[in-house]
């Protein structure tokens, strides 16, 4: 796809006047600058608006990790584009400072919801209660789509038809994940054939949850333990 | 009785249904040469030719079903396990703009090639990598211009999209999360390239089926490029010799469904024939101008009592029907 968007005039891209060191220079921390800026990751598309055409942003970004080993953040790919985190063995002194993140922390219970969802999406609520053994509540569901991390998709073709629910880009950018197959032993479920589901019949579903908690590394008491009361009302 | 002025009017009288598939040409063992290989393509992609060159009303049911049957192999190779009756399912059950989930964006992806012309191709391979969400990133960019470059040279038109995919199997290959995408985008290439090779009007989904189905895991990037170039050329030959058995198969459907349109009687009725003709399967809230949901249902279910047509799911309820 031929990169036709041209600012007119103001932001001159090409800097046909700098030498080639202090162009490259100029073009890095003109990309920095727009990443640090962003709330989201940047994707190629947009950061190439700010550099010339025969830069190459690939490079610019493997220059900026470069310059910033050593440093307690990183630039990282994540969602489709680049965007600075701290890293990870920083988190618990950020946490001792600020306290924990601000958005609603996720339950345990929730998190194995997710994880359900990231794994065998596009699925239904009655779905997700069948592979965890356990009814998945409206509240839970509502909760992971007010965090953004869900999204309804497909309808399915059952009795009411119920929307099946699929991961966002939020997801994988909360995460850190560029793509679902950046999930955790996403190879040892498509090796055990777990991925997606075939028309009818296949694995029965009791197996399917306990690869699943398997393959998770979460032992079933531990988590019933931390299943909210709502359940039962 | 005679026909109402609104029953629809199949467009020609039937072709004479075509001659079958050459018996010598079909592919029956692996080719040990790649002149074998070479051979029996060019003579199941010429047969193909002529059967698109005619350009039947059902070639759009024709190529979208060619688009499911390598949505279906992609996703197999990503390392899923949906089959065609999925896939149609997510299509069909989900509003536009809305994710279809990861196997259902691979049957959009392999749509966007069957969505416009064969020259739009650059396009198409846009929306198909921002649908499989795979970045428009250099290692793109490298394998469109690649194809770009396998289009416009001179190879012949199969040994140019065998090569097309060589290069942009490997150009997509380093990436990173992108195992599955990889080869399937640049399947999508060499049709493309393939298409236009060849002159026709809407590039087929043809080589991921068979490409796929050859051996369950992923291929190793270092074959030389020869014995991949013989495994691709095979490769269109049992893709174009299918193409050819599905095209016969669609043409006596489509024939039964014009046999029994002059005993439809309801308004919507020629856009409803067109809209089945067009795609691989339709469902009563397809928009089909004229006809609303329930006028739908009751003209598709008609058309499945009178064997005209088929309904694909074997479910009572959320019916898809196609030919």
């Amino acid at each position: 796809m031929a990169r036709t968007k041209k600012p007119e005039g103001e932001l001159d891209l090409d800097l046909e006047d700098l030498p080639a060191p202090a162009r490259w220079r100029e073009w890095l921390q003109r990309v920095e600058a727009v990443v640090f800026a962003s709330a989201e990751p940047v994707s190629r598309e947009t950061l190439a608006r700010v550099v010339g055409k025969a830069c190459k942003v690939e490079l610019i970004i493997d220059d900026i990790r470069d310059e910033l080993r050593g440093r307690p953040y990183e630039i990282v790919n994540v969602a489709g584009g680049w965007s600075f985190r701290t890293r990870p063995r920083f988190g618990a002194a950020i946490r001792a400072a600020l306290g924990g993140p601000k958005t609603s922390e996720l339950t345990k219970a929730n998190a194995l919801i997710l994880m359900g969802v990231a794994y065998f999406q596009p699925i239904t609520r009655a779905e997700l209660s069948a592979f965890l053994g356990r009814e998945v509540s409206r509240d839970a569901i509502a909760a992971l789509r007010g965090d953004g991390f869900i999204a309804a998709g497909p309808r399915s073709p059952t009795p009411g038809a119920p929307y099946a629910y699929v991961t966002t880009q939020g997801f994988l950018s909360h995460f850190g994940f560029e793509s679902l197959r950046d999930l955790p032993d996403i190879e040892k479920l498509e090796d055990a054939g777990l991925l997606g589901r075939p028309g009818e019949g296949g694995l029965g579903r009791d197996a399917l949850a306990t690869e699943l908690r398997g393959v998770l590394g979460l032992a079933g008491d531990d988590v019933e333990e931390d299943l909210p009361e709502e359940d039962a009302a | 009785m005679l026909a109402r002025a609104d029953s629809p009017a199949i467009q020609s009288p039937p072709a004479p249904s075509p001659a079958p598939f050459p018996a010598w040409a079909r592919t029956k063992l692996t080719p040990e040469t790649q002149a074998e290989a070479a051979f029996l393509a060019g003579a199941a992609l010429a047969r193909l030719d002529l059967l698109i060159r005619e350009n039947p009303p059902w070639a759009g049911a024709f190529r979208r079903r060619l688009a499911l049957a390598a949505a279906v192999a992609s996703v197999a190779r990503a390392g899923r396990s949906e089959d065609d009756a999925v896939l149609r399912d997510a299509f069909h059950l989900t509003r536009p703009g809305v994710d279809p989930g990861p196997a259902g964006r691979h049957l959009l992806a392999w749509r966007a090639l069957t969505s416009s012309s064969a020259g739009q191709w650059r396009a198409a391979i846009a929306v198909a990598a921002e649908t499989l969400q795979a970045p428009m990133d250099a290692a793109l960019q490298t394998a469109i211009d690649a194809a770009e470059a396998c289009r416009t040279g001179p190879r012949l038109a199969p040994f140019a999209a065998a090569r097309a995919y060589h290069l942009a199997r490997r150009a997509l290959a380093p990436a990173e999360g992108r195992a599955g995408e990889g080869e399937g985008l640049a399947a999508f290439l060499a049709d493309a390239v393939l298409a236009q090779k060849l002159g026709w009007p809407i590039a087929s989904p043809l080589l991921a089926e068979p490409l796929f189905s050859q051996a369950r895991r992923r291929m190793a990037l270092d074959v030389d490029e020869g014995a991949e170039t013989s495994r691709i050329l095979f490769a269109y030959a049992q893709a174009a010799e299918k193409a050819c058995d599905l095209a016969a198969d669609l043409g006596r459907r489509a024939q039964k469904l014009s046999e029994a349109s002059p005993k439809l009687r309801a308004k919507g009725a020629a856009a409803a024939l067109n809209a089945l003709l067009d795609d691989d399967s339709v469902s009563a809230t397809t928009k089909i101008p004229g006809l609303s949901e329930r006028g739908a249902r009751r003209l598709l279910e008609r058309l499945v009592s009178l064997g005209a047509l088929r309904e694909l799911t074997g479910r009572t309820t959320f019916r898809l029907y196609g030919l």
